[in-house]
């Protein structure tokens, strides 16, 4: 052996030994006051967290950090934690329709037992907001946003030519016509981006028409001459759609309203603040029951401070900090005291209408397979509404697609 | 000389471990995976053996074929189109003149961006209303065109965007191999009368050949791995137009814990990749490059 080896023989024997006395000596940072993590969607609700976490910690001393992931971002991140429960969240926001996976996966803590000391979930919170909550019949979550979808109209274009406010899709179209056709403008305005967008875009049309298409025991009715009526409506209605609707998500929706570059939209409770109120005319969507679309929060069973969590939780949705939140952020409230509160129904004259539209609200399908079904959906449907299938065939294999999802395929 | 080998042994061992646990132990899991089912419960995934059925099913689903054939298309067309304008403007450049300095480090700046930069830029140029490149088209009395929406042309917006990217990577790479091209070659290829045309088909281009080869090769590695620019621009639209294979594994492995199908999946992707790194070293091997 020369001198060189043994010199590099001793210098990798030296290392080894360094840094195995320093894993031997690590110890993780001591555990200090208890801080909770909320995994959050990135926009108005997570700023709404950030503010209550603010209040929070100034209360309790407890720190709240609140992580943000867009929409994809945040559901990958929660189907993870159901495998790995790392324990990094105390508090996750999900969707409502992502509800049935994550219950039934087994990540979410059946917040009940936890409650009933409590006296159980204040009957101030609406009825339809709490019910998404529900899995087979145990509550795993509080609604914390109570978003539903609306519509909106020009109300200025209607009165010019005569129109009235529309109460069927079928009025949906025949006012976008004449509207296009007069003023040059798009007359509705689809968010058709392929994936949840779109499926969340065209499902109220085909609610509003009677047809289902998935419903909470599995059945579906795609493949119906009813259904391929509705999807020509859609492609009719589309004629008076901007161009690029097909890829359009919320920034362009909104961006289309501020100019008022269409004359109708379906449009989420978040983005009405910043409308022009005198130009636009909020209203229940056409036709059906309302979606709703809450955004809910849970305690992951990998957290390590859940009883801290639930406080967290009760303390936001609590009808002091709803409503202030509502009034500085513009976070749409899930409980009715909020929905009539004079300060509230002030700034958002609008608000009686959005009660309604919740009070009246229709779930998507609580199915754990959600999130497969719609992307599965989107392919078929994007495909028909760019006109790569024609509706029949797309609905066809749409519906043979996800009867073999259901079957467990 | 035996003591000598046995200390070589023991200094790439660590780094033996390491690629192995790295490298080998996932391929192995993959493989396992991918005759597999599973189902996942807290803190829990059961393995059930489906044998080849994850195969099978790839078979029968509209969107591996359509997301094969995007990802290939996107492969062979970006790469192409990449080489040739990279080459282009390589040897362009290795001719001197005015300014030569100070415009390669801005033909540089488009691959110094984050893909996310780069798509929510492309996103703005290419609205088919507001985008710039439509109201150019209409300001010159041309049609404007449905960049992402329309299904014939979504695909070639995403290959756009990836030669704006990238093609500043091909160029650095001709342009550095083409300053290793000794000046006297030339020279002495044009007293004995070759053409300027001659001088680049037999000269500069042969001597050029092995960092053609390999930028064709690692362009050809990442347009396959097409994600973050259609995850960003189309989502996989209109329809199925834009799907690409590495969106479809990160679907189904990380929003439908379907683990076993996107690891059968992920199978044939490196299937595929290792054809291409087969060929690539074929061809070096027999051909005597390199």
């Amino acid at each position: 052996m020369t001198r060189n080896t043994a010199i590099i023989i001793g210098v990798i024997i030296a290392v080894i030994i360094i840094a195995a006395a320093a894993y031997m000596l690590y110890k993780p940072a001591p555990s200090g006051p208890v801080k909770i993590v909320v995994a959050a969607r990135k926009g108005t609700y997570s700023e709404g967290l950030k503010l209550a976490a603010k209040e929070y910690e100034a209360k309790t001393g407890i720190k709240v950090e609140v992580v943000e992931f867009d929409y994809a971002g945040l559901h990958e991140k929660l189907a993870q934690e159901v495998v790995q429960a790392t324990g990094a969240y105390d508090v996750v926001m999900m969707d409502d329709p992502w509800l049935p996976e994550f219950a039934s996966s087994g990540l979410l803590v059946p917040l009940d037992d936890l409650l009933a000391s409590r006296g159980g979930v204040d009957p101030d919170f609406i009825g339809s907001a709490v019910n998404v909550c529900r899995y087979k019949g145990k509550l795993y979550a509080i609604p914390y946003v109570g978003n539903v979808q609306l519509f909106v109209y020009n109300k200025p274009l209607f009165d010019k030519y005569g129109l009235q406010e529309p109460k069927t899709w079928q009025d949906v179209l025949n006012a976008a016509k004449v509207i296009h056709e007069k003023e040059g403008i798009a007359g509705y305005i689809f968010r058709a981006a392929k994936g949840n967008p779109i499926v969340t875009n065209l499902l109220p049309i085909f609610w509003g028409n009677g047809v289902e298409v998935v419903d909470n025991n599995g059945n579906v009715d795609l493949d119906t001459p009813k259904a391929v009526q509705v999807f020509q409506l859609i492609l009719e209605l589309k004629k008076y759609a901007p161009e690029g609707t097909e890829n359009f998500n919320s920034p362009e929706i909104k961006a289309a309203l501020a100019n008022k570059a269409t004359a109708m939209s379906i449009v989420w409770p978040g983005w009405v603040p910043n409308l022009d109120a005198k130009t636009w005319k909020v209203i229940v969507p056409p036709g059906s029951k309302p979606m709703i679309g809450a955004w809910l929060l849970g305690i992951p069973k990998s957290s390590k401070h859940q009883k801290e969590a639930l406080d967290f939780i009760l303390f936001v949705t609590s009808k002091e900090m709803q409503k202030k939140l509502a009034l500085e952020v513009g976070v749409p409230p899930t409980r009715k005291s909020v929905y009539s509160d004079p300060d509230v129904v002030a700034k958002y004259p609008w608000y009686p209408v959005q009660l309604e539209a919740l009070e009246n609200s229709k779930m998507r399908p609580r199915l754990p397979q959600w999130k497969r079904i719609e992307d599965t959906l989107a392919n078929y449907w994007h495909q028909a509404f760019t006109g790569q299938l024609d509706p029949a065939t797309a609905l066809r294999e749409a519906a043979q697609e996800v009867r073999g999802i259901l079957k467990g395929g | 000389m035996r003591s000598e080998r046995w200390v070589g042994w023991l200094l790439v061992a660590p780094a033996l471990l390491v690629l192995a646990f790295l490298t080998l132990f996932p391929i192995v899991y993959n493989v396992y995976l991918s005759f597999h089912e599973t189902k996942i419960s807290y803190r829990e995934i059961v393995y059930v053996w489906k044998g080849a059925e994850n195969f099978a099913k790839m078979m029968r689903d509209p969107v591996f074929a359509a997301a094969l054939r995007n990802t290939l298309y996107f492969m062979f067309v970006a790469t192409g189109l990449e080489v040739l304008l990279g080459l282009g403007l390589a040897l362009l450049f290795k001719e001197r003149f005015r300014g030569r300095e100070k415009l390669v480090p801005i033909l540089l700046f488009p691959m110094m961006l984050p893909t996310i930069v780069v798509t929510a830029f492309w996103k703005t140029l290419l609205h088919p209303e507001f985008g710039a490149i439509n109201n150019i088209l209409e300001a010159v009395g041309l049609p404007p065109v449905n960049w992402l929406g329309d299904p014939r042309v979504a695909m070639n917006s995403i290959v756009l965007v990836d030669l704006w990217q990238w093609t500043p990577f091909v160029f650095i790479f001709l342009y550095a191999g083409a300053q290793t091209i000794p000046r006297d070659l030339e020279a002495a290829a044009l007293v004995d009368g070759a053409s300027t045309l001659q001088l680049y088909r037999h000269i500069v281009v042969p001597l050029l050949k092995p960092y053609i080869l390999i930028a064709t090769l690692l362009r050809l590695i990442d347009t396959f791995r097409l994600f973050d620019k259609v995850y960003a621009l189309t989502g996989g639209g209109p329809g199925l137009a834009t799907e690409s294979l590495t969106l479809s594994v990160y679907r189904y492995a990380f929003n439908y814990h379907m683990l076993g199908y996107a690891a059968a999946l992920s199978l044939v992707m490196l299937g595929i990749l290792s054809l291409v790194i087969v060929a690539y070293m074929a061809y070096t091997r027999g051909g005597g490059v390199l």
